[in-house]
């Protein structure tokens, strides 16, 4: 009966860890851009700023699928009994948000440093650059609400 | 007037001095002339080619400057580091109305293409053919100017000399003339009035 | 052969920081409406007079005139090439790109020993190795001191000279040399190995139509720089009314098609050079879709370069009281 819970437990912990990477790459690679651009035009910070932050939702769909699953198996009180099958349920629903969460983490990081370096030269055109961004986000939360719907149709 | 004593002799030699003088005068007076038309043809010359190599000279000059300023600075050095091109200028001498006058002959050698292509425009080339056309017309412009100034020296010293005997010499050659012809006469007529007293003093006996 | 431009290299994600700097430091850059404005000045002095509030601002308080103005465009090539350094991951990139000036240094000191003259004056700074220490290379015949792809150029440039004992032959075989590196593989930077790439073909076109312009096609055999796209040595037989069409399957059939066109007709160099440094410019704009790589500091760098040609060019222009138009014509786009 524990294996389930170790695979459902590995499954939430890939979702969380993963969705963090691609937050933290994402964030990191924007970031490193817009502190490329303040040298210069220290001015721009309060612009950029959307654009460096915006990477970081990933990480928080990691976490939320991750506490679902904590939720569900009960493991913050008494945890609930889990078949390996269920365990493996588990693990591969919450698949989607963390690769999801890597991937557009790391390439809407890399459409945020394009738009900051863009809104170096048309600080303006700062919105239209997070538009794109934002646009990179459909796909985690698609990958999140798909962990989420699996999690919630298994029967534990 | 010149100092001379009153003689036949003396008037006879001045006034061959005097027939001199005036063939003297009249044959500066002709060279005079003469360099004067020379010279006024070489100015209408000059002056065409002075504003043509001027105009010319200024219009290569700002091409080169410019085809320059296209090139790094750096580059512009190296290219020009070792010139292929020798100009040597032989003067030789022409004799115009007594005139040493001279003449250029310049033997312009060697590439100017002397660079590299990499670094270079074809601007430059162009610059540097048409500097080395206008060089000739400088040449030529210098040779000009020269005998200019030596001819019109020799003007003005004809001229003072023409003056010299026109005001001076001859003047005072005439006025010594006249002097002796007028002494001589007054010579022969107290000559003439002792004689025909002593002629009465004679017939009086 | 590619369509318009050769491709470059992939993704750098190290290389956000610099790219982000650098954008904000294009900003600065001249655009073509500031240089409209600055070719409408009346004289030099205005021209100074507008670029206070630009880069060069900073070099002005220390010109005794507008005349002096090399010393500003010279300052500020200096501090470009101080940024490329500082902003490039990579050693060997700033290697490869101060490598270009190791070669000139070279042709320099060649003709030195050849002339017995000190010509350090015309050294570069820029290089790898410092104008003194390379001198005194030179000096104490050390050569084995100086890099391979140096060596070489050393080699050929000598030797070459004392084949007809022609001066002209050494800058011609050294050229040679410079760009068989910066082509070659030692330059791993994708981007930069095909600017020189680019820049070997256009300058091999334009030296053929040069001679054969003036009549010298005999100069034509040393004067060609390896390591273009282009296999240059089926153009050369190529009478000039017929070169740009057999160009026509490559990019660089406009540029000689109407500068060749231009030559003809006017007997001026302008306009083909002009197409020339356009294209170039346009390789470099290229970049602006890269977000994440080296290729736009390399890109700024030479841009800066382009802009301080253009600016030489109008200062020029303004000195010698050239016309608006005849400086336009031969002014390259800015980066």
């Amino acid at each position: 009966m524990e294996s389930g819970l170790i695979i459902a437990i590995a499954g939430a912990g890939l979702a969380a860890f993963l969705a963090g990477i691609g937050s933290a790459v994402g964030i990191g690679l924007a970031g490193r851009s817009a502190a490329g651009v303040l040298a210069e035009d220290p001015d721009k910070f309060g612009r950029l700023f959307l654009l460096v932050a915006l990477p970081g939702t990933q990480g928080f769909y990691g976490f939320i699928a991750a506490l679902f699953v904590i939720l569900k198996v009960g493991l913050l009180g008494t945890p609930i009994a889990i078949s390996v099958a269920q365990g493996w349920q588990i693990f591969f629903a919450s698949l989607p948000v963390a690769f999801a969460g890597l991937l557009s983490g790391i390439h809407q990081g890399k459409v945020c440093a394009a738009g900051v370096e863009m809104g170096a030269k048309r600080p303006e055109a700062t919105m239209k650059a997070v538009i794109y961004g934002a646009m990179v986000e459909t796909y985690a939360v698609l990958g999140l609400l798909i962990t989420l719907f699996l999690l919630i149709g298994i029967k534990v | 007037m010149i100092e001379v004593h009153p003689t036949r002799m003396e008037l006879l030699r001045l006034k061959k001095r005097t027939a001199l003088a005036r063939r003297g005068h009249k044959l500066l007076k002709d060279k005079q002339d003469e360099l004067m038309r020379q010279l006024m043809m070489l100015i209408k010359g000059i002056k065409e080619l002075r504003e043509k190599v001027e105009e010319e000279f200024n219009r290569t000059v700002s091409r080169f400057l410019f085809a320059r300023a296209a090139m790094d600075p750096e580059a512009v050095e190296e290219a020009f580091l070792i010139p292929k091109k020798t100009v040597t200028l032989e003067v030789g001498k022409r004799n115009v109305m007594n005139v040493k006058a001279p003449v250029f002959k310049e033997k312009i050698e060697g590439d100017i293409l002397a660079y590299g292509f990499a670094t270079t425009t074809g601007e430059l080339d162009t610059a540097l053919l048409a500097l080395d056309k206008v060089l000739d017309k400088i040449f030529e412009l210098a040779e000009k100017e020269k005998t200019l100034k030596l001819l019109a020296n020799e003007i003005e010293k004809t001229r003072r000399r023409v003056n010299a005997l026109e005001y001076i010499l001859i003047p005072e050659l005439e006025e010594t003339v006249k002097y002796i012809t007028m002494k001589l006469s007054e010579m022969e007529r107290s000559d003439l009035s002792r004689l025909m007293r002593i002629k009465e003093i004679v017939r009086a006996h | 052969m590619f369509v318009r431009y050769p491709p470059f290299g992939k993704e750098k994600t190290d290389y956000a920081y610099a790219v982000g700097r650098i954008r904000a430091l294009e900003t600065r850059l001249l655009d073509r409406q500031r240089v409209e404005r600055l070719l409408e000045a009346k004289d030099a002095e205005e021209v100074l007079r507008s670029l206070q509030d630009t880069d060069y601002g900073a070099y002005i308080p220390q010109l005794e005139s507008p005349l002096a103005f090399e010393d500003m465009l010279e300052a500020e090539r200096a501090r470009a090439f101080e940024l490329f350094e500082e902003l490039a991951l990579e050693e060997e990139l700033v290697y490869w790109v101060r490598s270009f000036y190791d070669f000139h240094n070279v042709k320099v000191l060649i003709k030195s020993l050849i002339a017995e003259k000190d010509f350090r004056y015309a050294l570069s700074p820029h290089g790898n190795i410092p104008p003194e220490d390379i001198k005194a290379i030179f000096q104490e015949e050390r050569y084995d001191k100086l890099p391979a792809h140096l060596q070489t150029a050393v080699e050929k440039g000598i030797s070459s000279y004392y084949e007809k004992r022609d001066p002209q032959r050494i800058s011609l075989a050294v050229d040679q040399s410079a760009y068989l590196y910066l082509t070659g593989r030692s330059v791993r930077d994708a981007f930069l190995r095909n600017y020189f790439r680019l820049q070997a073909d256009l300058l091999n076109l334009m030296t053929v139509v040069r001679l054969k312009f003036i009549g010298r096609e005999d100069l034509i055999r040393f004067s060609l720089l390896p390591g273009g796209f282009l296999e240059i040595e089926r153009y050369t037989q190529e009478p000039l009314d017929t070169l740009s069409g057999r160009l026509y399957h490559t990019p660089y059939y406009a540029i000689f098609d109407e500068g060749i066109n231009s030559l003809r007709a006017k007997g001026s160099f302008s306009r083909l050079y002009k197409l020339m440094d356009d294209y170039l410019v346009g390789y470099l704009k290229e970049t602006r879709t890269v977000a994440l790589g080296p290729e736009p500091l390399i890109a700024y760098l030479y841009g800066k370069m382009n802009e301080i040609k253009i600016l030489r060019m109008i200062f020029v222009g303004k000195i010698y009281h050239m016309s608006k138009e005849e400086i336009k014509e031969r002014l390259p786009l800015p980066y």
